[in-house]
This record gives structure tokens, sequence and C-alpha cells, in this order.
């Protein structure tokens, strides 16, 4: 594993545990959105996902190295 | 040497998950996701929601595979690939996998929301710990 990599990866373990941790928080201001997350801030929130992914390419980001996740009001429920 | 994963309350029993960063080397993509621990699926598998984040164009790919599940059969293309883990000392770990693409299109937007998953085919290559009561999940080798 490069080390490039190995940074990434730590970074992304951060920010997961950030949204994991905040996400009573986030939840009452993002509720049923999706919400793109790096270095443990919140760049772009939409209910859609395909439109939050155009408008972060767009702006330059990469959307395959960020954060994505839906906030649900309600937790998923699910069998996969 | 311990990978340590993360509970997610977001899920209705909250589910455990582990971060990891993916090289799909057949389609030279990489990226960073969660993944959910699924002992019930067979395989790791990239579903709706991150092939649309990892911009896989899935209306090109052949599935090879069907899987068949809780929702039906879905098709799903092999690709080889390498999962990175990070252990709680910062190690890195890699695991190299043909991880599986969903080539079904979406049946519902709703099935966007279901996680990627870290199946059989690397979880059983490690121990398993999972405590809901104390909040702790790590795989182990």
């Amino acid at each position: 594993m490069s080390e490039d990599v190995a940074i990434a990866l730590t970074d992304f373990n951060k920010d997961f545990q950030w949204f994991l941790r905040s996400r009573e928080e986030l939840l009452l201001k993002y509720g049923d959105k999706w919400v793109a997350i790096h270095s443990k801030k919140v760049l772009d929130t939409d209910e859609n996902l395909t439109t939050l992914i155009k408008r972060l390419k767009a702006k330059g980001l990469q959307p395959e190295q960020t954060l994505i996740q839906f906030l649900p009001k309600e937790p998923i429920e699910a069998i996969l | 040497m311990k990978i340590p994963g993360y509970i997610n309350y977001g899920y209705r029993p909250p589910a455990p998950f582990v971060a990891a960063a993916i090289h799909l080397r057949q389609l030279n993509i990489r990226a960073r996701l969660p993944l959910l621990l699924d002992t019930g699926a067979s395989n790791t598998m990239i579903l709706w929601g991150d092939v649309e984040r990892l911009g896989i164009d899935i209306s090109k790919m052949k599935p090879e595979r069907e899987f068949s599940g809780l929702g039906g059969l879905i098709g799903a293309k092999p690709t080889a690939s390498t999962i990175s883990l990070r252990s709680d000392k910062g190690e890195p770990i890699e695991e190299n996998v043909e991880v599986h693409i969903v080539t079904s299109s979406c049946p519902h937007p709703k099935l966007k929301l279901l996680p990627s998953i870290l199946g059989r085919d690397i979880i059983n290559k490690y121990t398993l710990n999972y405590s809901y009561d104390t909040g702790k999940v790590y795989l182990e080798k």
C-alpha cells in the first residue's frame, strides 16, 4: 500500500468516525438529505444523490474520495 | 492485529461498518467507502449508491454472476480489486479480491440508500468481534 493510500485511509476513518459521532446534530440540520463530508466538514447536501454528485464535480471535488452518507430521519431497516 | 470498525446508528437495529479504500484495478478507479460488515453476504459488493458515487457506468457492463437475496436476483460483474483497511496501530492491510459490482439497474430509488458490503470472501479471513452492548466491532487476524 502506498503511503498516499495509508494517509487517505486514515483521513477517511476520521471523517467516518466524525460523521457517526455527529449524526444526531447533523440530523437536525440535514434530515433526509445526502451529505458530503471531507476533513470533518459538511461540504454540501442535497435530497438527491445524483444532484449532489453533479454539484461536487462542478466544484472540482471528487465524489469517490468524499464521504457521502444519507441522514434518514427514521433509521433504515433493511435485510441484505 | 485489529481492524477497528464502527457502529452506525442510522440503521435499525444499528449496523457494523468498516472504513475502506478500494482500488478497482480493472476499471482504474480508486475510492474510499464505508462497508457494511455482512456475514450474510457471500461476496464483497458495490451497490447502487456507491456505483453512482464512483462514476461506474453499469450500462456497459456484462453481468457474469447472479446473486439471490430477499429482493430477488441481481446481476453482478466480478472485478479484480484491492481493498485496503487500516489497523488500530495505523498499519495498512490489503486484501486482493474480486469485488462484485451490481450491474442490474436500481429497481427503486430507495435502494440507493443501501451501503456497499464487505462479505464473507474477506470476513472469513478474520475473526469478527462484535459487541453491540460495549459498542465495539473489529476484525482480527
